[in-house]
């Protein structure tokens, strides 16, 4: 079992540990719904650096990518990234990661945490002369700073030049005295950062960004809150919304899937499972009450029966929240009943994602 | 640690009997471990309880657990409050977060529970 760099730090905190990825991880700091109230209200504070994080370097690595992943990546300027999919020659989905262009022969990519090794063998045997993968997950730590304070806070433990960095971008500099690379991205639905620093600094970065973050509210946060926050934003997680078995047109993930771009691995099979039509459909799903669906559910409607595959109580709508994948045929706005612990249980499908930033509360679907 | 007038059960359920009536929750270490409770499924009050066997269940944030009822008899109350407010188990698990109120139709069952000492020792082994 490994641990964070961290752990310690962690535990003065109240940090409290579970098992995920073959990782001992802080699930909460007491109160998770604490926490995801933080995130939406004002900003809270990662440690992700179970995630893997790979760079690629060499002349080639823009042919070899091109080829291993489903967004264009010709697109990126320097310092810009994307979210993409490694794909297997069934078009199932291998992994789902955010790849950065550095320069034209060095890119960063963040993968699953259950993925790495995975990743890394399928890569590696894939690439073309001229292309090196690196590993730099144990190098390197990777703290989540997310929610509306987020840019401010990072002004103020060192970095103000973050406010002129665009989403999907990602910016170097110092804080505390030590380089940092802050990518405009996240995980929660909300404005944020995803901030890699030096493994032998992340104590001091985690502590900076903390202290900076205190009079604004930012309350470190655990893998449960994070789990919830996804959820909410309609966000995928591997193994639950898709697999090797689901295409990128079943999980809804077609905008990261650039058919025309040339070929790439899935290519063929991802094309061809678009012109017959996806065997289920990704949807939201909005309970009634308070009941907590959770993955793997039954979910009944008209069209024949579903299964939740990602599930909890949403503290930003006050009801049972789940992503679910049912008959294609089915149309949102549906009453359901989800079989909850046993029971069924009232609630409706919506479009994803259930709670968009910005929108009223009562706007969202 | 944990209240003297209570019995415990190594499910981490309490009971205040007064008479024939038991007050049911779980306990500080439960919702402890538990986290924030979200959601709660409690009997309609008439309902049928058996010691040792669920008669409900608590939602936190990551899962479900059984309620396990450390009696027998029949539900007679049942804390309303909890259906909007599951956080109350979480702030008073031994007050406003009690949970049903059983008439004991065998109040000999109440031997095989712990008393506070037993269930302090019980916790400290977890």
């Amino acid at each position: 079992m490994k641990t964070p760099v961290l752990r310690e730090i962690h535990e003065r905190s109240g940090g409290r540990f579970a098992e995920y990825a073959g990782w001992m991880l802080p699930m909460d700091y007491g109160s998770a719904v604490r926490e995801v109230r933080a995130v939406r209200t004002a900003a809270g504070l990662f440690d992700v650096s179970h995630m893997g994080r790979f760079d690629m370097y060499g002349e080639s690595s823009l042919r070899g990518l091109q080829n291993l992943l489903t967004n264009d990546l010709p697109r990126l300027a320097d310092a810009g990234g994307q979210y993409t999919l490694i794909c297997n020659t069934e078009g199932g989905v291998k992994d789902d990661l955010i790849i950065y262009r550095r320069s034209y022969d060095l890119y960063y990519l963040v993968v699953n945490a259950a993925n790495l090794d995975k990743d890394k063998g399928w890569i590696s045997q894939r690439l073309p002369t001229g292309a090196g993968l690196v590993d730099c997950t144990d190098d390197t730590a990777l703290f989540a700073l997310q929610g509306p304070e987020s840019a401010a806070i990072l002004a103020r433990a060192g970095m103000p030049e973050v406010a002129e960095v665009r989403r999907f971008h990602l910016a170097d500099g110092r804080i505390a005295g030590v380089h940092i690379t802050a990518a405009r991205t996240g995980y929660t639905g909300e404005d944020g950062f995803e901030i890699t620093c030096r493994s032998r600094d992340a104590e001091l970065v985690w502590t900076t960004l903390l202290s900076a973050g205190e009079p604004e509210g930012l309350v470190p946060c655990g893998l449960a809150a994070r789990d919830v926050l996804r959820i909410e934003a309609g966000l995928p997680l591997y193994d639950h919304e898709m697999d090797e078995q689901t295409t990128p047109v079943e999980a809804g993930l077609m905008r990261w899937v650039k058919l025309d771009k040339g070929a790439f691995i899935g290519r063929d099979a991802i094309a061809a499972r678009l012109r017959v039509g996806p065997e289920k459909k990704l949807i939201g799903v909005r309970m009634e009450g308070r009941d907590v669906p959770r993955a793997g559910d039954a979910v009944q409607s008209s069209a024949g029966e579903g299964r939740v595959t990602s599930g909890t109580f949403s503290p930003t709508l006050g009801c049972g929240v789940a992503m679910a994948y049912m008959p294609p045929e089915i149309a949102e706005g549906e009453r359901v009943q989800v079989i909850v612990h046993g029971k069924p249980r009232p609630g409706w499908l919506r479009k994803l994602p259930l709670y968009s930033r910005g929108a009223k509360p009562a706007d969202q679907p | 640690m944990y209240p003297e007038d209570l019995k415990y059960t190594k499910s981490h359920e309490w009971v205040r009997v007064a008479d024939n009536m038991a007050t049911v929750g779980i306990t500080d270490y439960a919702q402890e471990e538990l986290g924030d409770i979200v959601n709660i499924d409690l009997p309609a009050p008439g309902g049928a309880v058996r010691a040792g066997e669920p008669f409900g269940s608590v939602d936190s944030v990551k899962a479900v657990s059984d309620i396990v009822s450390p009696v027998t008899g029949e539900v007679v109350e049942v804390n309303e409050d909890l259906a909007a407010s599951p956080e109350l188990i979480n702030q008073e698990p031994y007050g406003s977060g009690w949970m049903i109120i059983v008439r004991m139709e065998d109040p000999s069952e109440l031997a095989e529970l712990m008393t506070s000492d037993q269930y302090e020792r019980f916790v400290e082994a977890q």
